[in-house]
């Protein structure tokens, strides 16, 4: 063919991008204008920003929702690298059953889950009654309603989220270079420090990343659990846009913009660690 | 005028040329092959046969008739992948008939054509079966089927047979190089196997860089390759720059001077014979490849690799050989 | 001999997790099941009266309905946009393919919370009706694991190779889509289709940001329960989840429905092609909670 012929299929590919910059892209350039816009005047402002970083309340927000990301996503990060490698043990019909069926309790995060959580480690929850009847104080100064509550329950999605991601890689890692390197006289100590770890450093690391987003993200959850008693920085943002009486939307936009801004630039970091993590490691 | 023929055409993705200034021409019953090295462009040049590449620039005709804007659909062509492409979703009845549902064949018809091309293939039994129920080589020649059944004009073939085993790989070679000749039909087929174009082919086309390098008749193509890349390509030459050709074969001059002689290594000999001269050179080493015997030595600094039968020789007196024997004639110049 | 040591912990390890993942839903059910389970570790009796109690409510019917139609209407909208979109792409615009895999990246660093206050930013008081917001934002939503579900498939079956030999022998671009892409990627693309059925039918961030108490789906309706009647949320938890169960049952039954010899091959080939594994981010969409 001496002339292009897909060109005329071009056309086909409109819907598509109308639909993503209409929902996606100028929504969020808005975002921005919006951020810089004030909510009295409507002229244009730094004041949105200034006042989200002197208000300890915002910072808190940021705190909290990133606290809460950090520990359940180390804790399930650890958690689904056992389980993962656990799974890599069994015939592969079993894995693939597995698959599915952590599928299926994905689903089951958000609302469901935190009235789950109640009914067994609430206030009267069928756990704290258990540990207190054989006397174990061992859930008696644990609060679902705070934040060790909520970090509790991000684990539940997390980990399968985190297994979803490492399992593919651990998978990857080929039995032969196990072999091999035994072969070669090292131990198994040596095997993971020298091979192992570095093969599967970087998808540790992405997964990591990718969990910690998820989690600062989350509200459903957390909003299902605690209303708004916990200063999340989610629930602070849906309450600045929607909010019947304190709603502040340019506030609520600026957040949301140095929210998104931080999920990028982490993501952006993580990009470059990983390539210095491969490179050192190998 | 040639049945196909491509004239000065010229193929790039962005800055990457991939196709320069090709030329070549194909007879009508022909089986020619394009042979090359991975990246040299033959796969690219086959595509641009049967429409599915964009080029920039040149002609390519078919039957008298330039056909550069003809949608691959209405070339009448047919085509065997390397991967087969085979439709999983259908049987081998309905894979094979296909082409000819689009065309709006008769049922009956369709039924007779089918029937007559999976016999061709010896795989009429297997009709009912879908293709994940093959084995590679059965799903080769139900492809091969498939683009036989409409009767195209002619046949292109992307390296067909390099997925399957060697003993398979043999024996389809053979089966397609009668397929062709009782059906006449004319073949392009890709390889980058050096005998299997040697086996299969009337011509080939040898191709480096996005360019044809060589175009000659198999027996040509051994007996003369054209440059240092073709000798190196087909195997089995010593190579020699005029400097070690010229000590090797002091009284020796050729008509036109090269910079580099190809030697076929069995035209080296082990005993003198007509026309041959002596040079000097101590034994290195052998393996054994079968019915020859590859056997290496060294001639003042100059390596030498000399094929001889492995009938004609006791390999545990060639460490006594000193002595080797060429007619200077079997030097090829090379161009550069 | 580790060996069978090693899998006797790797099972353990797994019987563990296992439990701790159906925990909530046996509890859930438990709850569902039992009008008092508040100073016991196991409830004390056994009833149906919540579920009986469900069914009477018109405002659970009306919460069902609401979120059936909103999932299909969208999921109509993603199919028709997304399947043609990514399957022309592939085949025909790799710098587009390029971009796109960027692009449907996007909802991985931007919240359903940050894109929710995006929507309301542009379309809060506008003429464009707040549903049609929600189908678009869902839209977004689903793009990562729709694009991915896809285009999997489409490697899956070799689908540049196929769609080229077609045309080689005669079929034109829409003959050759129709008879022989859509069919080998039928299932592959009704899997995509369940998971994300599952997940618009669960979502709640969108809808209660964007609607919120004017539509009240099936999860807004949980939770409004939730503060007055936890058994009644239970049940509808319970419902909600047989339901997504029974549908997931239900479709993956129409796939193998076909000639039986199909069924083999296709289940064989789809296990290939968009085996659970391969693709990590069918599910996060789902979590993203």
């Amino acid at each position: 063919m001496k002339t292009k012929r897909p060109n005329k299929y071009k056309l086909w590919l409109l819907p598509f991008f109308t639909v993503t910059a209409l929902f996606l892209i100028v929504p969020l350039v808005l975002m921005v204008t919006s951020s810089f816009t004030s909510g009295a005047t409507g002229a244009f402002t730094f004041s949105n920003y200034t006042e989200v970083f002197t208000n300890a309340f915002y910072y808190q927000s940021f705190l909290n929702s990133g606290m809460i990301a950090l520990f359940s996503s180390v804790v399930g990060l650890l958690l689904a690298i056992i389980v993962a490698y656990a799974m890599t043990c069994l015939p592969n019909k079993i894995q693939d059953k597995i698959s599915v069926y952590i599928n299926l309790a994905a689903n089951f995060a958000g609302v469901p889950l935190a009235f789950a959580f109640i009914i067994l480690v609430g206030n009267s929850g069928a756990f704290r009654l258990f540990f207190d009847g054989l006397s174990i104080p061992l859930l008696s100064e644990f609060n679902l309603y705070s934040w060790q509550g909520l970090t509790l329950t991000y684990l539940y999605f997390q980990i399968p989220l985190g297994i979803l991601f490492i399992y593919p890689s651990l998978k990857k890692m080929r039995k032969e270079w196990k072999e091999a390197a035994f072969l070669l006289g090292a131990t198994n100590a040596m095997y993971w420090r020298k091979i192992g770890l570095p093969n599967i450093m970087p998808s540790i690391a992405g997964t990591f990343i990718i969990m910690f987003a998820n989690g600062m993200g989350t509200y459903e959850t957390a909003y299902a659990l605690t209303g708004s008693n916990v200063n999340l920085i989610t629930i602070r943002i849906a309450a600045l846009v929607s909010g019947d009486i304190y709603a502040q939307p340019e506030v609520g936009s600026t957040l949301a913009i140095i929210f998104a801004m931080m999920m990028l630039l982490i993501l952006a970091t993580s990009q470059i660690l990983l390539k210095r993590v491969r490179r050192d490691l190998a | 005028m040639s049945y196909i023929s491509i004239d000065h055409l010229s193929l790039s993705y962005g800055n990457n040329l991939v196709l320069k200034d090709i030329s070549l021409a194909v007879e009508k019953g022909e089986l020619v092959t394009l042979l090359g090295p991975s990246g040299c462009g033959k796969s690219t040049l086959l595509r641009v046969f049967a429409g599915l590449e964009v080029f920039q620039k040149g002609d390519i005709s078919i039957d008298g008739e330039i056909v550069n804007d003809v949608a691959p659909k209405d070339r009448n062509i047919g085509m065997v992948f390397q991967s087969y492409a085979l439709f999983p979703n259908m049987t081998v009845f309905d894979n094979v008939a296909f082409g000819l549902t689009i065309k709006k064949v008769s049922k009956k018809e369709i039924e007779e054509k089918v029937m007559n091309v999976l016999e061709l293939v010896n795989l009429a039994d297997k009709k009912d079966f879908y293709i994940h129920q093959l084995s590679g080589g059965q799903q080769q020649r139900i492809s091969l089927a498939r683009s036989l059944v409409t009767e195209p004009k002619f046949l292109l073939l992307d390296e067909p047979l390099s997925a399957l085993d060697a003993k398979i790989r043999k024996q389809l070679q053979m089966d397609i190089r009668a397929l062709q000749k009782k059906l006449g039909i004319t073949m392009i087929f890709v390889t980058h196997d050096q005998e299997e174009a040697m086996i299969l082919s009337d011509r080939i086309f040898v191709m480096n860089e996005g360019k044809i390098v060589q175009d000659a008749l198999p027996a040509e193509l051994y007996e003369k390759p054209k440059n240092e890349f073709v000798a190196g390509f087909i195997g089995n030459y010593n190579i020699l720059t005029r400097q070690q050709k010229q000590r090797l074969a002091p009284t020796f001059s050729a008509e036109k001077l090269a910079e580099k002689y190809a030697l076929r290594a069995e035209l080296i000999k082990l005993t003198p014979a007509e026309n041959t001269e002596t040079i000097d050179a101590f034994f290195e080493n052998y393996t054994i490849l079968g019915s020859t015997i590859r056997c290496y030595f060294n001639s003042g600094g100059i390596p030498l690799t000399v094929d001889v039968l492995n009938s004609t020789v006791d390999v545990t007196t060639l460490q006594n050989q000193t002595q080797l024997f060429i007619d200077y004639r079997s030097f090829v110049p090379l161009q550069s | 001999m580790t060996k069978k040591k090693n899998h006797f912990i790797a099972y353990s390890t797994l019987v563990i997790f296992g439990l701790y993942m159906i925990f909530p839903f046996i509890s859930t059910g438990l709850y569902a099941t039992s009008t008092a389970w508040s100073n016991t570790i196991l409830p004390e009796d056994f009833t149906f009266q919540w579920f009986v109690a469900l069914g009477q409510d018109p405002n659970f019917i009306a919460a069902l309905l609401r979120s059936v139609s909103l999932t299909l209407i969208t999921l109509a909208v993603v199919l028709i946009i997304m399947v043609p979109t990514v399957c022309l792409v592939y085949l025909y615009f790799p710098k587009v393919d390029n971009f796109l895999k960027g692009l449907v990246l996007m909802p991985y660093a931007i919240p359903s919370v940050i894109l929710a206050t995006g929507l309301l930013r542009m379309y809060a008081g506008s003429v464009v009706p707040m549903y049609a917001v929600l189908v678009g934002g869902l839209f977004i939503g689903s793009l990562p694991f729709m694009y991915q579900g896809i285009r999997n498939s489409l490697e899956g079956i070799g689908a540049k190779s196929l769609m080229e030999s077609a045309e080689i022998l005669g079929a034109n671009t829409l003959q050759s889509f129709l008879r022989v892409i859509v069919p080998n990627i039928r299932l592959g693309l009704l899997i995509t289709t369940l998971l994300i059925f599952a997940g618009f039918f669960g979502e709640f961030v969108l809808t209660n940001l964007l609607i919120g108490g004017n539509y009240e789906t099936i999860r807004i309706y949980m939770l409004r329960r939730m503060s007055e009647n936890g058994h009644l949320a239970s049940a509808v938890m319970v419902a909600y989840f047989t339901l997504l169960l029974l549908l997931s049952l239900l479709i993956t039954r129409l796939t193998s429905a076909g000639k039986v010899k199909r069924k083999e091959r296709r289940s064989k080939r789809n296990r290939r092609a968009v085996g659970s594994f391969q693709n990590p981010s069918e599910t996060v969409s789902l979590t993203k909670q």
